[in-house]
């Protein structure tokens, strides 16, 4: 299915705002139950089994442990933890996972293109998608920092020897590396003629189709309902 | 404000506002065993502060740190801190900005003052945590917790421990850049000399 990246933004921020710190959830559960599906099912139909069996396993094991607390009567403070982290959890990964989908199908240059038609400023352009494009990046000079750091012998072990050197070792090449990759990227730009402020042309065909109005018309119906459940129906 | 900004400007305002998000998450990741809640934001600060540090010396003109701030605002809105966030740090940050101007954006005491100010908007990170307090606790007590056991538990995060905990934040924040000054200082002179 081919989604805009505004409706997944719209439906990201929609499902974070209701699932934590929604009201629906004592009156309308199973309505809960079904925007928390929304973004597995989605991962399914794009056929990202691995990220949408993660996020499964992760929302079982929190709903299990939920309900062995809440059915095994036991006041410990470790069981009042174990509730928050099961709450956290409940609430939060389904939001999570929208992002994660909202990643995983959009191309850059649809994303662009999205933003620019809520006429964003290109001084925020710019660096949202830099900022995308870079996560990719971190992750893989970190990896190779702590591979060559293996090589040198600064193994596990090293951390209990001397914790603050071992954070050191890691955060200060990884940051000057990813600043010289910034300034990189920032002449790989400069030779593709990409100027502040100016229109730019693109690739990118997307626009809101039907099924975008679908979602965003559920969406907004869903936030009615939770304002009216909150305020007016009490 | 006028458009001063250069594409290397944007990018390293991209690639920076990354680092100090993921400095700043991995600062949060303690706040996962409740009884550190109060110290998160000191983390945040301990942590993130080097990050801007190196970011200051990229920092020519006003306007960055704010755009910096209005993405991390993004962000953690759309990761359920709820809206206000969004106009607490672009507040925090002007202020931010006046300290920057203030030491024409080369002088380290006040960049590492601007830092500290721009950290305080942990405060607004803090308030739904503060605004669902009360639910949860109601929430607790109908599952059938005792009312002194929930007491105690809030009894971690006081409701007047918002403002405290953010100045806390504020400390972590100054001493994390002092702590990136030294860093840069050892790891990148040719880049980076004392000012």
């Amino acid at each position: 299915m081919d989604l805009d990246f505004r409706t997944k933004l719209v439906m990201t921020s929609v499902m974070s705002l209701v699932l934590l710190i929604g009201n629906l959830q004592e009156r309308y559960f199973p309505l809960v139950i079904a925007i928390s599906l929304v973004p597995y099912l989605l991962l399914l139909i794009e056929r990202a089994y691995r990220d949408f069996f993660r996020g499964f396993v992760w929302l079982s094991l929190a709903w299990l442990s939920q309900w062995y607390v809440m059915t095994h009567q036991t006041r410990g403070f470790l069981d009042a933890c174990l509730l928050l982290f099961t709450v956290v959890i409940l609430r939060m990964a389904p939001a999570l996972t929208m992002g994660r989908y909202s990643l995983l199908t959009t191309s850059m240059s649809d994303m662009v293109a999205a933003l620019k038609g809520w006429h964003m400023p290109d001084s925020l352009i710019i660096p949202i998608s830099v900022t995308f494009r870079f996560f990719y990046t971190a992750k893989e000079d970190y990896q190779q920092i702590k591979e060559s750091l293996y090589l040198h012998g600064f193994t596990a072990k090293y951390w209990l020897k001397s914790p603050l050197r071992m954070i050191e070792y890691r955060f200060v090449p990884l940051l000057l590396c990813l600043s010289q990759t910034a300034d990189d990227v920032a002449i790989s730009a400069m030779t593709r003629g990409m100027v502040v402020g100016e229109k730019r042309s693109t690739l990118s065909t997307t626009r809101l189709r039907l099924r975008d109005y679908l979602f965003l018309s559920l969406m907004l119906g869903i936030v009615l309902l939770d304002i009216w459940s909150c305020y007016v129906s009490t | 404000m006028k458009h001063n900004f250069t594409v290397t400007d944007l990018i390293n305002a991209g690639l920076f506002t990354l680092l100090i998000f993921i400095a700043t998450f991995a600062g949060a990741m303690i706040g996962i065993i409740p009884i550190f809640m109060p110290v998160v934001p000191f983390m945040c600060g301990l942590l993130s502060g080097p990050v801007f540090m190196l970011y200051s010396t990229k920092i020519k003109h006003s306007g960055m740190l704010l755009i910096t701030a209005i993405l991390l605002g993004l962000y953690f809105t759309l990761s359920g801190h709820g809206i206000y966030m969004l106009f607490g740090v672009v507040f925090f940050a002007l202020l931010g900005e006046y300290f920057l101007k203030k030491g024409d954006y080369k002088n380290n005491h006040w960049i590492r003052w601007a830092y500290t100010v721009y950290s305080l908007s942990s405060i607004f990170n803090y308030l739904p945590l503060f605004l669902a307090r009360e639910a949860y606790a109601n929430d607790l007590i109908a599952k059938g917790y005792s009312q002194a056991f929930v007491e105690q538990l809030l009894a971690v995060l006081p409701a007047w421990g918002l403002i405290p905990f953010s100045l806390l934040g504020g400390v972590g924040a100054y001493l994390g850049c002092s702590l990136g000054i030294k860093l840069l200082v050892k790891h990148a002179g040719a880049l980076y000399e004392e000012k």
